[in-house]
């Protein structure tokens, strides 16, 4: 049940409203504002932290010629254990201090107030009784910890717009294609590195036992039953490991020339069993998207209006790999299965497909563009010709 | 989930419920214990004042696999109180548990007190969690220890730690601790010996440090001085593990381990901490602490980062710090610097954590021929596999044996059950285990459940016998009264004999009266 949840977000700054109009206005239009989403995508983020202590999630930037990874930020690399050490001992002469302040602090208080005062005190430190949560120390810097992203996503993003060059086109194209192959691949240097670090762990702890990985993809000749069975323990073993899944949220439309590329991600995660899911805010079907949560089986949802949009977070994106057994969520209809030329990246209804890398094209020639194998029409007419006699 | 954390809730008042839910920690942790359905529809109901959504509305987002599953969530929630249904076919969330949740969520935190934690460095967790295995170890010996029946360490060969009278009982575990199946006589002359000495030398000790106690408390260091913590568990722990029903005080003033305690020694750690916790939260009033000081720290601890240290509170009472002395004996903390921070150690993480059906940490593997190999060197997993493992070979990682009848039925007598041990086995199944499926061999369970129906083969029950009646009818007529109430145990028409349960007897005195009243 543990997820990693990689979110692409569409910086596309063309289809996020800005906030120069009127708060009222906005909600009249149901206009997109992009530091409202963002409150309301906290929260669901929030929730979705909740759910699991190890869960974990991360953002992506989905703009054209560089696709950021906002949250969390790629570490920069460690400074040495010894500097680690000493800024250790500092916050503690630093902590030292000040609680031994407090003690003085007391002890004076001591003298002139009454016990009862001090007993609302302790209450107080621990947020017991009527204290309705929030008061405690430990809780108040596990809630920095976690709330910190809010802040340190907010400023990067306002960073990465500001940083954009006026004119050029950053900031102004989304490449669906770019954006899920990084996620994919940061989803695979995820896992390795977990898989690192349990094997160290084991080592560690001299417990001498075989490795105890189940990967994904097994490759044994087994009979249909043994297969299903596999199928299911190898499902309940990998809900305890942690289980990756997109989420695209898009504004823009589709690229039709991106078809390809988009297509091979697809089908790479469908088969690393990584569900795909799309929360698309404007008035048009995304193709590619419906094709994605199709495959993949992942979620797909269309809107318009900002006040719905927390609320469908926390129904629809919200479920996890095991409770996606129980519950039916809303799955893209009438999807356009119509492919583009691989030449021209026009949509094609009838063309011609290479027998050999299943290429599809509108127009036919006797080499075939991807894989370079010949065709010559005529000699196959020939053929046809002589064994029709 | 038995004898864990929601199952408390679930028997407490409404009231009680609602003061607990005040505590953000509390919300958080039964939200995350909660079923996984019932968890998503907890996240849907977040944002919905009351009254709410409409039933059908869950109801049709369901699967088949689904809709099994619906009527169990909603009802856990309805019994931990966090669903109300204020119309009908209505469902939302209580207030309280809303608002706490959402505070969470929404990360509307006011930061009024310093924050008094600091990391620590990666000796002194090592030291944290050798502090808390060596806690739950004691107590788990203690209890292996004091069981009726032989045990397979025998009587003086065992690393309590500083338990016994023995003192130099460390130096004998670090001997003992891989030699569970070699023959101890020697160990037993040698320790036997030592203790003579050693009672001597003890109990001259003893008597010094409770003077020295009452004076300079607050400067002893608590890892100094095991003689403390000897006498502080013997009065506090084990009376509280009396009352949890795992011990009984015999006629010679001795203590004994129940069959609830045996089968304690079999449960996941999650419901043996809260078994242990659960007493104390109960016995907070008799002890006049707060209950709610207990569970906010408890379940602070919970969530408590291993890698922090934190300064304990000011201006603690006498009882709140025998309270959290009580917790590092234990185990769940790790005092120091006189007394005034501590750190959480490694077990506080069951208390939050629920575990899942299958770990992937696990060391036992089991065939179809009743073999087993355990791939631990731990002297307590041997301890506990001992008791229906009849352990052959041992090597530096590894134990085999294999499960006979004998020791099965030792096991069962001393009070274990097939599902028990069965559920046992599979948390601790080797993760190659998972690939045939079920996890343990059919022949192994079945068989553990033929031989736990066998000594349920007789049973018996205080009855009488009526025979020689006086004639056929009120032979019959009686025998319809038996039947109609149930207390009838055997008869036989041809002999004109009936056993009664003794509970019937004056109903079928009665019956007899009267039929010789009719007769007359």
């Amino acid at each position: 049940m543990t997820t990693l949840l990689c979110v692409v977000l569409d910086i596309n700054q063309e289809n996020w409203d800005l906030p120069k109009t009127n708060n009222s206005m906005n909600e009249e239009n149901g206009s997109l504002e992009l530091g409202k989403f963002l409150d309301k995508f906290f929260v669901f983020l929030k929730t979705f932290l909740l759910l699991d202590p190890q869960n974990e999630f991360s953002l992506f930037l989905n703009s054209s010629p560089r696709v950021e990874l906002i949250y969390p930020k790629p570490q920069q690399k460690s400074t040495g254990k010894k500097s680690k050490i000493n800024e250790m001992k500092k916050e503690r002469t630093m902590l030292k201090e000040l609680y031994l302040k407090r003690i003085s602090q007391q002890k004076h208080r001591k003298k002139n107030q009454l016990q009862n005062k001090q007993k609302e005190q302790i209450q107080m430190d621990f947020g017991g009784g009527g204290g309705g949560g929030g008061s405690g120390e430990d809780e108040i810097l596990r809630m920095k910890e976690k709330s910190s992203f809010e802040k340190e996503i907010k400023t990067s993003i306002s960073d990465f717009l500001t940083n954009l060059k006026p004119n050029s086109v950053e900031g102004k194209t989304t490449s669906l294609s770019e954006s899920l192959s990084r996620v994919l691949c940061y989803i695979n240097s995820v896992l390795k590195k977990k898989e690192r670090q349990r094997i160290s762990q084991q080592q560690s702890s001299n417990k001498k036992n075989t490795t105890n990985t189940m990967s994904l993809n097994q490759k044994k000749i087994l009979s249909t039953e043994e297969r299903v069975r596999q199928l299911e323990l190898s499902q309940m073993l990998a809900d305890s490991a942690l289980r990756p899944r997109i989420m695209v949220v898009q504004l823009s439309k589709d690229v039709p020339s991106q078809y390809v590329p988009v297509m091979n991600c697809i089908f790479a995660s469908q088969k690393i069993q990584i569900p795909i899911d799309a929360l698309v805010l404007s008035k048009v079907d995304s193709m590619f998207l419906q094709q994605a949560s199709h495959i993949t089986e992942g979620v797909y949802y269309k809107t318009t209006s900002q006040s719905e949009i927390l609320q469908i977070l926390l129904t629809n994106f919200i479920v996890d790999h095991w409770s996606r057994r129980f519950l039916k969520l809303p799955k893209p209809s009438n999807i356009d299965y119509r492919a583009t030329c691989f030449d021209n990246q026009k949509v094609v209804e009838l063309g011609y497909v290479c027998s050999v890398c299943l290429s599809i094209f509108s127009k036919y020639s006797v080499l075939c563009p991807n894989c370079h194998t010949r065709f010559p029409i005529k000699k196959i007419d020939k053929i046809k010709f002589n064994s029709k006699k | 989930m038995e004898g864990g954390f929601l199952d408390y809730l679930v028997t407490l008042k409404r009231e009680e419920i609602y003061d607990l839910y005040r505590q953000s920690f509390v919300c958080e942790i039964v939200f995350r214990t909660l079923p996984v359905l019932s968890k998503q529809y907890v996240c849907r109901l977040l944002a919905i004042p009351p009254p709410g959504l409409e039933l059908t509305l869950f109801e049709d987002c369901l699967t088949k696999e689904g809709k099994k599953e619906h009527d169990g969530a909603l009802k856990k929630l309805h019994s931990l109180s966090i669903i109300e249904s204020q119309k009908k076919g209505f469902i939302c969330l209580n207030k309280i548990f809303q608002s706490q949740i959402r505070k969470i969520v929404t990360g509307s935190f006011v930061d009024e007190q310093l924050v008094q934690s600091f990391r620590l460095f990666g000796k002194e967790i090592q030291k944290t969690s050798k502090h808390s295995k060596k806690c739950w170890e004691r107590i788990m010996f203690y209890l292996i220890k004091k069981l009726p029946h032989k045990n397979p360490l025998g009587k003086s060969t065992y690393p309590i730690h500083d338990l016994d009278d023995n003192s130099n009982s460390s130096s004998n575990s670090n001997n003992n601790s891989n030699n569970l199946i070699l023959k101890k006589d020697l160990d037993r002359k040698r320790n036997r010996n030592e203790m003579k000495k050693n009672t001597l030398k003890s109990n001259k000790k003893k008597s010094s440090t409770s003077s020295t106690n009452k004076n300079h408390k607050k400067r002893i260091n608590a890892q100094d001085k095991p003689e403390l913590i000897k006498n502080q568990f013997q009065k506090t722990i084990v009376p509280l593990l009396k009352e949890a029903g795992l011990l009984t005080l015999t006629k010679k003033k001795e203590y004994r381990t129940t069959k609830e305690g045996f089968r304690f020694l079999f449960k996941n750690k999650h419901q043996q901490i809260w078994t242990i916790l659960l007493q104390y939260i109960s016995d907070c009033k008799r002890h006049h602490l707060e209950k709610s000081f207990v569970t906010s720290f408890l379940f602070r601890l919970g969530f408590s980062d291993l890698n922090k240290g934190t300064f304990l509170p000011l201006g603690m009472d006498d009882k709140q710090k025998k309270f959290i002395l009580n917790l590092h004996i234990l185990g769940f903390i790790c005092l120091s610097g006189h007394w005034k921070i501590y750190y959480p150690t490694p077990l506080t993480k069951y208390i939050s954590k629920t575990d899942s059906k299958i770990s992937q940490h696990g060391n036992i593997v089991l065939e179809t021929n009743f073999k087993t190999y355990i791939y631990s060197s731990d002297l307590l997993d041997l301890c506990i596999f001992s008791f229906f493992v009849k352990l052959q070979h041992q090597l530096p990682n590894l134990a085999t044996g294999i499960i006979t009848k004998k020791k099965i039925r030792k096991a069962f007598k001393m009070g274990l059950t097939a599902e028990l041990l069965i559920q046992y086995i599979e948390h601790l199944a080797h993760p190659k285990m998972f690939l045939k499926f079920p996890i343990i061999p059919p022949t192994v369970s079945e068989q553990f459940h033929h031989w736990e129906a066998e000594k349920n083969r007789l049973s018996f029950d205080l009855s009488t016998v009526y025979q020689n009646f006086e004639s056929k009818n009120q032979y019959h007529a009686i025998l319809k009264v038996a039947l109609e109430n149930n207390i009838e145990l055997w008869h036989s028409d041809q002999n004109e004999i009936i056993a009664i349960k003794q509970s019937g007897e004056d109903i079928i005195v009665k019956e007899i009266q009267k039929t010789r009243d009719s007769m007359l």
